[in-house]
């Protein structure tokens, strides 16, 4: 057994089938910030209109619930919540959770992942 | 070899999508004409766009208007010229930009999936009969130019988000022969804001050109400077260079084909989303997108040739001498040093690829008329109450010079108010002389051919 994984199993992290968001250690909503400017920030405006919707209080919240904004069909109609778990399948391939959406981004790498949830998180309604 | 008649009427024409209009062929719209919205596209409208037609900033509120990309719904129609056939050539994953390997192969950038792919098809055929991987683990690839110039390029390069990457190639892989080799390790501080990138070789390969947008839509974040620090930062950067996060942003900038001797060529292109070569001309050349948050109607986006040394504007003017109102007072120095771009489009029309037409020959080459002009993607606007875009469209050029006027060649990708069923991306012309047009809305690959009479 590889060392890392040793220590994994140490802390009790290893799922059967696999690590999931739940089990993950929490991530780092600064380093999320950054890669939410460098990934996410042209279309996403905090606070504000842009290309995509107001990320504002986004974890928790229903897809597709922003006063106003033209959201496609299949968004409005996926019946998701924006649970971390929710974010973290549609981060990583948002077509493949809802196919039809506009959203054309994969963030692949899954701590990346992690910390843009963690940013997100961050960003409760005001 | 010849058009496939026998399959251009069987399979392939269920996915014909062609409405031959063409009622506005020769009028051009001017003025206010110039601007309206989708509901007044159609193939040969012509439209010239021209300074004196900007509103002042704020005559409309800022928009968000995205549009919604539903599947395509029944009966909707690609719009083309009479003479000419679109079909649904591959489909594919969010396929961008486009460019045509000098033996007809077809390399498209898979930007969110981190991959180039390439396609083969014979001369005439009307669907891509091999698609493979070239290369992927890639950060968001956009720019690809083969080098060197030429019938027999010897390695693809390709533009990451910050990166410019090259692979060894013989004309004819499939796959990329060997792992790349980085060629400009870093572009930018960070890879905030704009994240496509362009690379273009000069016709001697000597100057390899890299388009680099903005890391913001006007420059929020760049740190004010007194005159006095204006006037020292300017002394020795290029005419408008912009500092802070900006530095080497909405830029082309300069190197040699090994990455050497970086330099600002052109500068206050605020996202100069295709650089390309005109091949008649040599002249350099910029598809770009304006900023937003000043109406529907303003600032163009803009095509233009660019020569070293211009400025065209970004962050504190548009157009010429308008000044951003909120970059107000900033830049008094450069109010008289601002290029004014050949072609305006409709404001936030978002052109992204542009291609010049020069097929000779070929099964779906298009009339002698076409040569020297360029065909651009527009992918359509979001800040603007009334859609625009969404269309691909030509560039009326004499001997390499543009007129400003443009005509719609491509349109139908509009639904209605909220909805579209895709989005063109990339723009380049097959072996065959058949347009290619990328659709990263529907993910589809279109090819337009000629098959009138010559």
């Amino acid at each position: 057994m590889r060392p890392m994984i040793a220590r994994a199993v140490a802390l009790g992290l290893v799922a059967v089938a696999g690590p999931t968001l739940a089990q993950s250690p929490p991530g780092d909503a600064s380093l999320g910030q950054s890669l939410f400017q460098d990934r996410c920030g042209m279309c996403h405006v905090i606070g504000g209109v842009g290309m995509g919707p107001d990320l504002t209080g986004v974890v928790g919240r229903k897809a597709a619930s922003v006063p106003g904004f033209n959201y496609t069909p299949a968004l409005s109609s996926s019946g998701l919540t924006w649970t971390r778990a929710n974010l973290d399948r549609w981060l990583t391939d948002p077509r493949a959770l809802v196919p039809g959406t506009a959203m054309r981004v994969k963030v692949l790498n899954e701590a990346d992942r992690r910390n843009l949830i963690a940013y997100l998180t961050t960003l409760s309604k005001r | 070899m010849q058009p496939n008649k026998k399959s251009m009427t069987g399979a392939a024409l269920t996915a014909l999508a062609v409405l031959a209009t063409g009622p506005a062929h020769g009028q051009t719209r001017t003025g206010a004409a110039a601007f309206g919205d989708w509901t007044t596209d159609a193939p040969g409208v012509t439209r010239k766009v021209t300074a004196a037609d900007m509103p002042a900033p704020y005559a409309t509120p800022s928009a968000g208007a995205g549009s919604a990309v539903v599947d395509k719904p029944a009966g909707a129609e690609l719009h083309t010229l009479p003479g000419f056939s679109v079909t649904a050539f591959a489909k594919m994953d969010g396929p961008r930009l486009v460019r045509v390997a000098p033996n007809g192969d077809i390399f498209v950038a898979e930007t969110n999936n981190g991959r180039v792919r390439v396609l083969r098809a014979a001369d005439g055929a009307t669907q891509a009969q091999a698609t493979e991987t070239f290369a992927d683990g890639l950060d968001r690839p956009f720019g690809i130019a083969f080098y060197p110039p030429g019938s027999d390029p010897k390695w693809v390069y390709v533009a990451n988000n910050n990166s410019v990457v090259r692979f060894p190639y013989q004309s004819g892989d499939l796959k990329a022969r060997g792992a790349a080799q980085v060629i400009v390790a870093k572009l930018a501080q960070d890879g905030r804001g704009h994240s496509t990138r362009d690379v273009a070789f000069s016709a001697d390969g000597q100057k390899m050109f890299v388009a680099v947008g903005s890391g913001s839509n006007v420059a929020e974040e760049m740190p004010a400077k007194t005159a006095a620090e204006t006037a020292a930062w300017q002394a020795d950067h290029a005419l408008g260079a912009a500092w802070g996060p900006e530095v080497g942003r909405a830029d082309v900038r300069v190197f040699d084909p090994l990455g050497q001797g970086d330099q600002v060529f052109v500068a206050g292109v605020r996202n100069c989303v295709t650089v390309t070569v005109n091949p008649t001309t040599q002249d350099l050349w910029c598809a770009t997108n304006e900023r937003d948050g000043l109406g529907d109607n303003l600032p163009p986006d803009y095509a233009t040739r660019v020569a070293q040394g211009q400025f065209f504007g970004w962050p504190w003017y548009y157009i010429g001498d308008h000044e951003d109102p909120r970059q107000k007072g900033a830049r008094p120095d450069l109010a008289d040093k601002v290029s004014v771009p050949d072609v305006l489009f409709q404001p936030h029309s978002a052109p992204l690829e542009l291609a010049f037409y020069t097929a000779k020959a070929g099964p779906a080459a298009f009339p002698a008329d076409y040569r020297g002009d360029a065909f651009v993607a527009l992918h359509g606007s979001w800040n603007r109450a009334r859609r625009t875009g969404y269309k691909v469209v030509r560039l009326k050029l004499n001997n390499g010079i543009p007129t400003g006027e443009y005509e719609d060649f491509l349109t139908g990708f509009v639904v209605d108010s909220k909805s579209v069923w895709g989005r063109p991306v990339g723009i380049a012309v097959a072996h065959d002389g058949a347009l290619l047009v990328t659709d990263d809305g529907g993910d589809t690959l279109w090819r337009v051919a000629y098959s009138g009479a010559h």
